[in-house]
Order: C-alpha cells, then sequence, then structure tokens
C-alpha cells in the first residue's frame, strides 16, 4: 500500500536537495530522509526518480522532482502554515517570476565562477550574479525581512540555499556581495533566512562544504554538473 | 470579475512561447487586448513593461506576468473556469515536470537543429529531440487524445506551439517524427492530429509560408533573438 509519509531522495550536500529539505521542515511533515548519489545511474534510482534527478519527493507510491516543483507540490500537498506561495494569483505570478530569475540569472553564474577555469570567465560570472542578485534584491517588496514582506515564501528558499554558502564562492573566488547601498538588503535577509530552524539543520559543516565544491573549484569535477556548469546550464 | 479592466497580451505572431499563452487565453475564453509587438526594439517603454525584454508579457492590473508557464498558470488561477491545470497536487506536479521536461529536452533541440551549421550537429539534434519526444509520449495517458487525457492542459498547450512548427524542421533540416500505427510514435501522432485541429491552436497560428519565411534568418544564422544566441554560445536559453 503507497505510503501517505513521503520520502525525500537527496543529497546532504546539494543545495537544490535543500529547498525540497527546507520546505519539509519548515510545514513540519514527517517524512523519511534517504542519502542519495544522484550520479549513482542504478535501475533501482531510475524507478525511484525517472529521469534520474535529486531532489525527489516519493509520496502516495508517485515520484516528484525538479526543486522548484518539490517546492509547489510540497506546499500544495500540505496547504498548512507558512505557505511557500501566497494566496493572491499575481502574487503567485511574482514568486515564481522571481523564483525563476534565482534560477536562470543567478544560479547559473554561481556555478560558473566556480568551474570556469580563466580569471577573465570567473570575473564574468561573478559581475553577472551580482547582477541578477542586485536585480532580485529590487524586487524584494517593503516591509521586510523576507522577499515578499512579511510573509516567508518560495523565493527566500530559491535563493536562500545557496546565498547561505556563498562563504564558499568567497573562499575559492573572492566572490563577495558588497556592502554598499544597492546590497545591503541582501545581508540583512540572508541573515534572517540562515536563522530559521529549517536552515540550521540542513546546512552542513562550513569545512565539508568547502571540501565539497574542491573538485568544481579545481577544474577536476566530472560530474553531469560541472559539464553542465561549464556551458551555462544548470538544472 | 467583472468590473476588473481586461488584460493585455503582449506577443509576437511567429513566437512560439507567446502562442502558448494566446493559446491559454483562448481557450478560458478570456477578453484581452492583443498587442503586436517587435521584442528585437529594446525601447525603454517596452522595457516597463518586459523587464527582460522578451514576448510574451500579460499585463493585468497594472502589473506584468512574463515567462509563458508563469503567464499560462496566471490565467489559470486568476480565472478559474475551465482549467488548465489539474486540482490534485500530485497531478499538478505531473504536468509541470513533463512541461519542464520540454523546456529542457524538447525546445533546446528544435533550434539546435536550425541554428547549428554542422551536418553533424544538425544530426544529433534530430537524434536528441526523437529521443526526448520518445521520452514524453510514453508519459502520456494512454487513452488521450491529449497528453493527460481528454482535457487540453498545461503540457499540451507548452508542446503545440512547437509541434506544429515541425513541417519548418522537415523544410530545412529534413526532421520527421516516424509514422504509421506500429511506430513507436503513434501516440504522440495521435496527439498531434487532435491538438492542431484544436480552434485555440488554427486562431493563434500563422500560414505555413509565413512560417517558413521567418525561420529562413534560423538557418543562414542570421537570426539575433536571445534564444538564437544562446544555442550558438551553447548556453542556456532564455
Amino acid at each position: 500500500m503507497a505510503s501517505d509519509k513521503p520520502s525525500l531522495y537527496t543529497a546532504w550536500h546539494s543545495p537544490f536537495g535543500w529547498r525540497a529539505w527546507i520546505s519539509l521542515l519548515e510545514k513540519g511533515v514527517e517524512f523519511d530522509y534517504h542519502e542519495t548519489d544522484p550520479y549513482e545511474k542504478s535501475p533501482e534510482w531510475f524507478k525511484i526518480s525517472p529521469r534520474g534527478l535529486a531532489p525527489c519527493i516519493r509520496h502516495k507510491g508517485k515520484s516528484v522532482y525538479e526543486s522548484t516543483i518539490c517546492m509547489e507540490y510540497i506546499d500544495e500537498a500540505w496547504p498548512c502554515t507558512p505557505r511557500l506561495l501566497p494566496e493572491d494569483p499575481y502574487d503567485r505570478a511574482y514568486v515564481r517570476m522571481w523564483a525563476d530569475h534565482v534560477n536562470k540569472k543567478i544560479i547559473p553564474h554561481i556555478f560558473g565562477m566556480i568551474v570556469h577555469q580563466t580569471a577573465t570567465e570567473q570575473e564574468k560570472s561573478k559581475q553577472d550574479a551580482l547582477d541578477g542578485i542586485a536585480a532580485y534584491i529590487e524586487a524584494m517588496r517593503d516591509g521586510g525581512p523576507y522577499f515578499l514582506g512579511q510573509n516567508f515564501s518560495m523565493a527566500d528558499i530559491a535563493l536562500g540555499t545557496f546565498g547561505s554558502i556563498f562563504f564558499c564562492m568567497e573562499h575559492y573566488r573572492g566572490f563577495k556581495v558588497p556592502n554598499e547601498a544597492k546590497f545591503v538588503k541582501f545581508h540583512d535577509w540572508i541573515q534572517t533566512i540562515v536563522a530559521r530552524k529549517s536552515w540550521q539543520t540542513v546546512l552542513p559543516p562550513r569545512e565539508q562544504v568547502l571540501e565539497d565544491w574542491r573538485p568544481y573549484a579545481e577544474g577536476v569535477a566530472q560530474t553531469e554538473l560541472a559539464k553542465a556548469a561549464k556551458q551555462g546550464k544548470t538544472p | 470579475m467583472m468590473s476588473d479592466p481586461k488584460p493585455t497580451f503582449y506577443t509576437s505572431w511567429f513566437c512560439p512561447f507567446a502562442q502558448r499563452v494566446w493559446i491559454a487565453l483562448l481557450e478560458k475564453g478570456i477578453d484581452f487586448e492583443y498587442i503586436d509587438v517587435d521584442p528585437f526594439k529594446k525601447t525603454p517603454e517596452w522595457l516597463s513593461v518586459s523587464p527582460r525584454g522578451l514576448v510574451p508579457v500579460l499585463v493585468h492590473q497594472g502589473k506584468s506576468v512574463y515567462e509563458s508557464s508563469i503567464c499560462i498558470e496566471y490565467i489559470d488561477e486568476e480565472w478559474p473556469e475551465n482549467p488548465i491545470l489539474p486540482k490534485a497536487p500530485y497531478q499538478r506536479a505531473y504536468e509541470r515536470i513533463w512541461a519542464d521536461h520540454i523546456a529542457k529536452k524538447i525546445v533546446p533541440p528544435f533550434y539546435a537543429m536550425l541554428l547549428k551549421k554542422e551536418t553533424e550537429l544538425q544530426e544529433n539534434a534530430k537524434k536528441e529531440m526523437l529521443e526526448q519526444l520518445l521520452v514524453l509520449t510514453k508519459a502520456m495517458d494512454p487513452t488521450g487524445p491529449y497528453f493527460a487525457g481528454s482535457q487540453v492542459g498545461l503540457v499540451d498547450i507548452m508542446l503545440a506551439p512547437f509541434a506544429i512548427r515541425f513541417f519548418i524542421l522537415k523544410h530545412y533540416r529534413g526532421f520527421q517524427v516516424p509514422s504509421g500505427d506500429e511506430s513507436p510514435f503513434s501516440r504522440f501522432n495521435k496527439w498531434y492530429i487532435a491538438i492542431k485541429e484544436r480552434d485555440s491552436t488554427v486562431k493563434t497560428s500563422a500560414s505555413d509560408e509565413e512560417y517558413i519565411g521567418i525561420y529562413k534568418r534560423y538557418t543562414d544564422d542570421t537570426g539575433q533573438s536571445l534564444v538564437a544566441t544562446a544555442i550558438r554560445q551553447g548556453t542556456a536559453l532564455p
């Protein structure tokens, strides 16, 4: 009999995986955690996640994958507070547009600055990432501390997972979100986000994060993620 | 919501991404204003409506919604009659998963096939397209004719504009989805016949000659769109 209790298949080090993990924690959903290596392409893994992607949620005999789709699914399957998307259709579109912005205009450059091996390419990625972050900040609504203002949402989770490991990009590439006026809101925002219990639960120790990203920074990672990131394509 | 002003739909007649939203508006029976724009002219006025400078954009009650799938979900939620997405969370996730598959696995080879100069790369794109169409076909409801069954939904709308442009791929690159009842694509072909004759598809499509003409600039490498640039550079589509 298909279980009502969901299973989360994810990798401890993946900020994409943290999106689904944090969403379940925020909702107070009871779930089984399965540590997963999505690069181990076993037949068993493809039965769980048909496209071989992690994070993947198994719930009532069905699979949901792609981190943004997981967040929406979690919000709809468990519609208790906190709502990850607001009620109003335009506000929902707003959250989706800016989560999409994070995925298309920020994350690829976060990966880019790490996987590119020349200074020129790294500098370009860093600037592109900052441009994307500046746009996100400008789109933040007044009232704070969250993206929508007073209410936490999927837009916070989309960037906040990667934002919580920017120390890693600083370590390898000297990437810093400046303290100047345009970016001040970012620092207030990320401090609030990272202090949430769900973030504290998922974030690995600093040294482990740095070690996990080292092969990418040194140009020796052979994963699909590394190859895609070099092309500016990330999941 | 009779007192609310009608939405304005900014589009370009040839754009398959914008066609998706046009189809959704027609399927819903929404009264809207249609404005054709030249998305290559990045005027300040246009950028204030469309921050990314792209079509489609839907402006409603003074606010802009962009990205075709986001526009469709907005339309579905703002005007709940004749739903495009189902109610159950898993069915909704399923539609979104396969819409995502179209975006990441079917749209890129469509453009690569037209834009790449080397025959080998064109052939790779054809192969990729057929492989990914087959994966999508296997995810379809067995009876159909639409993706999820007897009702048109998000996945149908996301795929339709590209499927009706497959004849362009045949014209310029000799690409064809295999036909015949025994073909593994027979379910896809059944879907295609149903979607092609649907009113919303017919009303939003230009003539074959117009499409052949407009897509020529992709094949002779003069295409200036962000899509064309991304394909040439091998980066993700905007």
